[in-house]
């Protein structure tokens, strides 16, 4: 009720003229300063009405394969020979300096260290170091961007991903695709701008779920929230008109609704009934895209081998990496693949080698197959979990077996292919792999960079809600110049 | 009175030209109060002109209205009079400290005590009555504010550069167009442009590392701490190519470590301007030719960057409606992307890009119907960069369309018909950055050549050997039941298309003779099944098997000496037909910490029964192990006369991390009829040493016990 006398208020003739003349004489005063700028700005052909890109982007679109749980970068990607030398030994306190420990080690009696099981090659031409268990990955260095030296705030995986996704640990912010998705807007109508894949990991099957907040729109216009392609028969759920519904029918059906809403619209002015129209008009395109792109039948022999056998098992990681392709080959601008399972509190060997199995080949095979159609070069992969883990055995140490706790201190991640350097490696972690020993790179500054790549300035990219400007990366982040092409 | 006044006004102004021949050479010299004073020039030199132009206005005002404030306006003058003074001399205080042009300096330096000159003069005109006195001070005041305007510019040029107002009225410099190597002039137009990009950051006017300075020619020929560091016709002899060539990890190499490197070809150039050069404005024309040279020189051509134009919306409008997409690559400019939304193309629509022809430089034609045809337009888009014609009907035809179009640098024609030679045949023409051909009609061998040959990538796919062969997966199986009373149909899913699936019924290893899987399987009695799938370029798979238990006894009632704990579902859970899962909260198993299974069970009459099979579930992390030993009794009674009848050790390495689910099977002897049987599953009752929760008791899982 309070909501709608506001809105007559709005409307009163004061307010009316006021507008108007502020309208008017605003117009003017732009028009003086750029002669062209407030007259082109619908011509700006953004269908999001923001002036955006700010500067012209080197990527169009993002595939971010979130590992979830926390890879172990030190039975990566991260060698660390002294962890090997030092096996059994504590921890010194001058290395942790006082780091804050999950309730699932802080009461540990000693923390011994513990190098990998894993034995660790150079590859490539760049010479990365690429551990035994990540076959595919180590062909493809040459066309990786590691960052090793990534850290973040969070030592628990929901504000850990929170984190990641929306830029603060507390939940309620928009999630990376759909700041995307509201400032850049669609290249195919057809198909959600942000698209969300996801995974569980054989290495351990039973870990924790993920939440639909995590592609979440926030405060956003729920235009934006990521849609969650499933690997059963209805691949978005609700879509599927029922039995014995033509799609006549529907479009009737849809014109009716839409002439109500809009009668409603003009009334009240709610924003989110514009919303709801173009939501029920993008489900009714969905109902002949999607089929379309989920069917990977369609994809040869020679693909399929690429990707993996499990390319073919709809659910599995390897098959939404097949998926992402075909999604960037249809311009979605955000795919966004949830690999779960990475949390590997104990019995690590056998967990992580099943864990890296899932997603080797298939995460080398994308890159691959995305650089030979010609897409990598406008496409960012990015791959990378929550957090890493410690360089200490949590449970008992054996010869054979060990376990790693939740680490935020330093972990890795790799990058590919829309404008980031190809073959390189960016910071360094100390020799115990437990803090970031040069050029660190927070989760803010990750963002910064990632939407940079976009074309998008994180600072002046913002979103008032509540009387407050929002920004993804909220009050920090630096783009790392380093990095890019 | 008022000469007196002033007397030592002028004769400090005297006194200050007499020493004041030159500005003093050396700031060391000069006391630290007198440059402390210096920089309150600033500060001062606003007041003599604020309270000039106030005195004007109110002059002015005053004669408008008749009522002339003559007082005011003398005092006034007096307070402009005196701050002008002061404001000369701090400001020759202040150009003690050096560093000013000194042309600028001397002009500012005159006209400055000019004014303060003109000004007093007023000061002193304002209290004159005679005639022509008061004749003369209105133009003399105007001389003032007009003198005062121009020692005030020439102190801002002082401080801003002279540049500083007009910069952004001046429209932008438009960039000097090169399009002959001939032209180019080996120092400015090259050399200073790697230096600009690679050493500047640091050897610049402010930032001079070893005292040396690369931004221009003089300050590059002045040299560093160290002396010269280019010798002109000598590279050899030159320090700024010593350094540059010795190796990354000596301290001294430049760049250094960290900061983006010179590439090959730059650390070539450079040794070329060293050694060919006679003087640092030597140009290209004046220098001994080579390959290498004018290949490398092409990048530093400037072309006339032609301004594009807004496109009109109308043009975007129509080529929206053939089935384009537009979109800017950023708000505000003209460049246009532009990609062909639906399947089926026409000429018409690509016709209708032309009126675009400016705008469009990134162009996707990609999955369409394209056919040679309909891409003679393309070649009107003159600023095309970036043209996508993958996965469409085009041939080498196409490719003869676009050999005119010179600003284009990516290429891709994935999944055309293009062949050798019409790549080439382009590549001849114009200068690509990359091409993809992966899946056209270019061989492996003219990928090789053809890189060779221009200086572009090619992209044929990925290389031979990236995938090894590998084992396909196993059929699943859609039967998820494994017991069954009567019969049952087995369903299997191959997963991958053109698998072969083969399988046995007596859990005999499966090879391509065995049985071929078309309909689902139908057994109606217990059976071993193995089944293992082959297909082309792949492993076979492991063999799956699964015994399928046809149950024939059921079991009527039950009595259970433990319950099971009580977050499980009660132990009718243990003849529901129905198997858990690895997840051992999924409601079918039930879990026993520390107790046995101990249950005695009623099949309603005697009956024969050959195998009593436990499925148990163990996962030693969980504290889960196996039981240590299955014990069967049979009686014809419920409560006594049991006798063992058949018994099975259970020795497990237990320390396996993962999961496991076994059936264990106890072996009647022959014959075993009866109506009662008890099935003792022993609880370990401790665990192991080894486990982490040593001593504790463990518990046993089992979701189902079966009499067959």
């Amino acid at each position: 009720m309070e909501e709608l006398s506001k809105h007559f208020l709005n409307n009163n003739r004061r307010h009316f003229l006021k507008k108007v003349g502020l309208g008017i004489g605003g117009l003017a005063a732009a028009s003086l300063l750029d002669p062209f700028s407030s007259l082109s700005a619908s011509n700006n052909l953004n269908p999001t009405g923001l002036n955006l890109p700010h500067f012209a982007p080197k990527a169009k679109r993002v595939i971010y394969l979130f590992q979830s749980g926390g890879p172990s970068q030190l039975d990566l990607f991260d060698y660390k020979p002294l962890l090997d030398k030092m096996r059994g030994q504590d921890l010194p306190d001058s290395v942790r300096q006082g780091q804050r420990l999950t309730g699932m080690t802080s009461g540990q009696e000693s923390f011994p260290l513990v190098g990998s099981n894993f034995k660790f090659n150079q590859y490539g031409e760049s010479r990365a170091w690429v551990s035994s268990i990540m076959p595919y990955t180590a062909k493809v260095v040459d066309e990786l961007c590691f960052i090793k030296s990534m850290h973040t705030e969070a030592i628990n995986h929901d504000p850990a991903i929170t984190f990641f996704q929306t830029g603060s640990q507390q939940p309620g912010r928009p999630s990376i695709g759909s700041w995307m998705s509201y400032g850049l807007g669609s290249l195919n109508e057809n198909l959600p701008t942000f698209s969300v894949l996801l995974s569980r990991g054989t290495g351990r099957p039973f870990s924790q779920p993920l939440y639909s907040r995590l592609w979440g729109n926030g405060f956003l216009s729920s235009l934006h929230q990521g849609v969650q392609f499933r690997s059963g028969k209805d691949p978005v759920l609700y879509l599927k008109d029922p039995d014995g519904m033509s799609r006549s029918q529907r479009r009737a059906m849809l014109d009716h609704i839409n002439e109500l809403n809009h009668k409603q619209e003009a009334e009240f002015g709610d924003p989110e009934i514009n919303s709801r129209i173009e939501q029920y008009e993008m489900a009714y395109r969905m109902q002949t895209s999607v089929p379309d792109t989920m069917n990977v039948e369609e994809e040869p022999e020679h693909i399929i081998q690429m990707y993996g056998v499990d390319a073919m098992i709809p659910g599995t990681y390897a098959a939404n990496c097949l998926l992402a392709r075909r999604m960037a080959e249809r311009d979605v601008r955000f795919i966004q693949l949830y690999h779960m399972g990475w949390d590997q509190h104990f019995d690590l060997p056998s967990q992580i080698e099943k864990q890296a199995k899932d997603i080797d080949q298939a995460t080398a095979a994308l890159i691959m197959d995305l650089k030979q159609r010609g897409l990598l070069e406008d496409t960012l992969v990015v791959w990378g979990g929550e957090f890493g883990r410690t360089n200490y055995s949590q449970g008992t140490l054996t010869d054979t077996n060990y376990g790693r706790d939740h680490h935020p201190k330093c972990f890795t991640m790799f990058m590919a292919g829309g404008g980031v350097k190809p073959g390189f490696t960016y910071g360094e972690t100390d020799e115990f792999g437990y803090n970031v020993a040069k050029d660190p790179m927070h989760v803010h500054d990750l963002q910064a960079t990632i939407m940079h790549l976009m074309g998008v300035d994180h600072t002046k990219f913002t979103h008032k809600h509540q009387g407050r400007r929002f920004r993804l990366t909220d009050v920090s982040g630096h783009v790392v110049n380093d990095i890019l092409t | 009175m008022m000469i007196k006044n002033l007397k030592p006004q002028i004769i400090f102004i005297i006194c200050l030209l007499a020493f004041n021949t030159t500005y003093a050479n050396n700031a060391e010299d000069v006391p630290r109060f007198v440059l402390a004073l210096g920089r309150f020039h600033p500060l001062i030199l606003h007041l003599p002109i604020g309270a000039l132009l106030l005195t004007f206005f109110l002059d002015i005002i005053g004669r408008l209205k008749k009522n002339y404030p003559k007082t005011t306006i003398k005092y006034a003058l007096g307070f402009s009079s005196f701050f002008s003074i002061l404001a000369c001399i701090f400001g020759y205080f202040l150009s003690l400290e050096g560093g000013y042009s000194e042309d600028v300096l001397d002009l500012h330096f005159w006209t400055g005590i000019a004014s303060a000159i003109l000004i007093t003069a007023l000061f002193l005109l304002a209290n004159k009555k005679e005639k022509h006195a008061k004749r003369l001070f209105f133009p003399l005041f105007v001389t003032t504010i007009i003198g005062i305007s121009v020692a005030g510019h020439f102190g801002s040029v002082l401080t801003h550069g002279d540049n500083y107002i007009t910069e952004y009225i001046k429209p932008l410099p438009k960039a000097k167009t090169i399009t002959h190597i001939d032209s180019l002039n080996m120092y400015d137009d090259v050399v200073l442009k790697i230096f600009d990009n690679k050493c500047i950051e640091c050897h610049n006017t402010s930032k001079r590392k070893g005292e040396l300075a690369l931004h221009s020619k003089e300050s590059t020929l002045k040299g560093g701490e160290s002396g010269d560091v280019i010798e002109l016709g000598n590279a050899g002899n030159s320090m700024l190519y010593e350094h540059i060539l010795l190796p990354i990890s000596d301290e001294k190499h430049m760049p250094p470590e960290g900061k983006p490197q010179l590439t090959k070809d730059e650390i070539w150039l450079i040794q070329y301007w060293l050694n060919r050069s006679e003087n640092i404005d030597t140009k290209v024309i004046a220098m001994p030719k080579s390959d290498t040279l004018n290949k490398l020189l092409n990048k530093y051509l400037v072309f006339n960057k032609k301004q594009i134009e807004e496109a009109s919306f109308s043009d975007i409008q129509a080529v929206e409606a053939t089935g384009f997409l537009v979109r800017k690559l950023v708000p505000n400019k003209p460049e246009l992307w532009v990609k062909f939304n639906k399947d089926s193309i026409t000429k018409k629509s690509v016709k209708e890009l032309v009126n675009l022809r400016e705008q469009i430089v990134e162009l996707d034609l990609s999955n369409s119907t394209l056919t040679d045809n309909m891409t003679s337009e393309i070649k009107k888009l003159k600023n095309l960069e970036k043209l996508n014609l993958s996965n469409t009907d085009i041939t080498d035809k196409t490719l003869l369309n676009i050999k005119e179009s010179k600003s284009l640098n990516t290429l891709n024609l994935v999944k055309t018909s293009i062949s050798d030679k019409g790549l080439e045949s382009l590549l001849s023409s114009i200068d690509l950055e990359r091409v993809y051909v992966w899946e056209t009609n270019v061989t492996k061998n003219a990928v090789e050549q053809i890189q060779n040959k221009f200086n572009v990538n090619l992209n044929n796919g990925v290389s031979e050997g990236f995938v090894k062969i590998t084992q396909i997966k196993a059929p699943v199986l859609l039967t998820k039941n494994t017991l069954f009373t009567d019969t049952l149909s087995i369903k299997l899913d191959p997963k991958l298309k053109g698998t072969k699936v083969f399988y046995t019924l007596d859990g005999a290893e499966p090879d391509s003779t065995s049985l071929v899987y078309k309909d689902p399987i139908l057994i109606n009695a217990t059976t071993s099944i193995a089944i293992k799938a082959y297909k082309k370029g792949w492993l076979p798979s492991e063999t799956k098997k699964e015994d399928f238990i046809k149950v024939t006894h059921k079991v009527v009632d039950y009595t259970i000496v433990h319950k099971p704990e009580t977050q499980y579902f009660g132990p009718k859970k243990l003849f529901d037909f129905k198997l858990g899962s690895e997840n051992f909260k999924d409601e079918k198993w039930n879990g026993y910490l520390g107790n046995d299974l101990n249950t005695t069970m009623d099949l309603g009459e005697p009956k024969t029964v050959n195998t009593v099979t436990v499925n148990c579930l163990g996962r030693s992390r969980d504290w889960i192990l196996f039981p240590k030993n299955i014990k069967v009794f049979a009686s014809s009674n419920k409560t006594s006369g049991f006798k063992l009848v058949g018994s099975l050790s259970i020795v497990e390495d237990e320390k396996q991390e993962s999961t496991l689910i076994k059936k264990f099977n106890v072996k009647m002897p022959e014959n075993t009829k009866a109506q009662y049987f008890k099935v003792i599953a022993a609880n370990p009752k401790v665990l192991p040493k080894w486990h982490e929760g040593a001593g504790n008791p463990p518990w046993i899982f089992i979701d189902e016990i079966i009499l067959w």
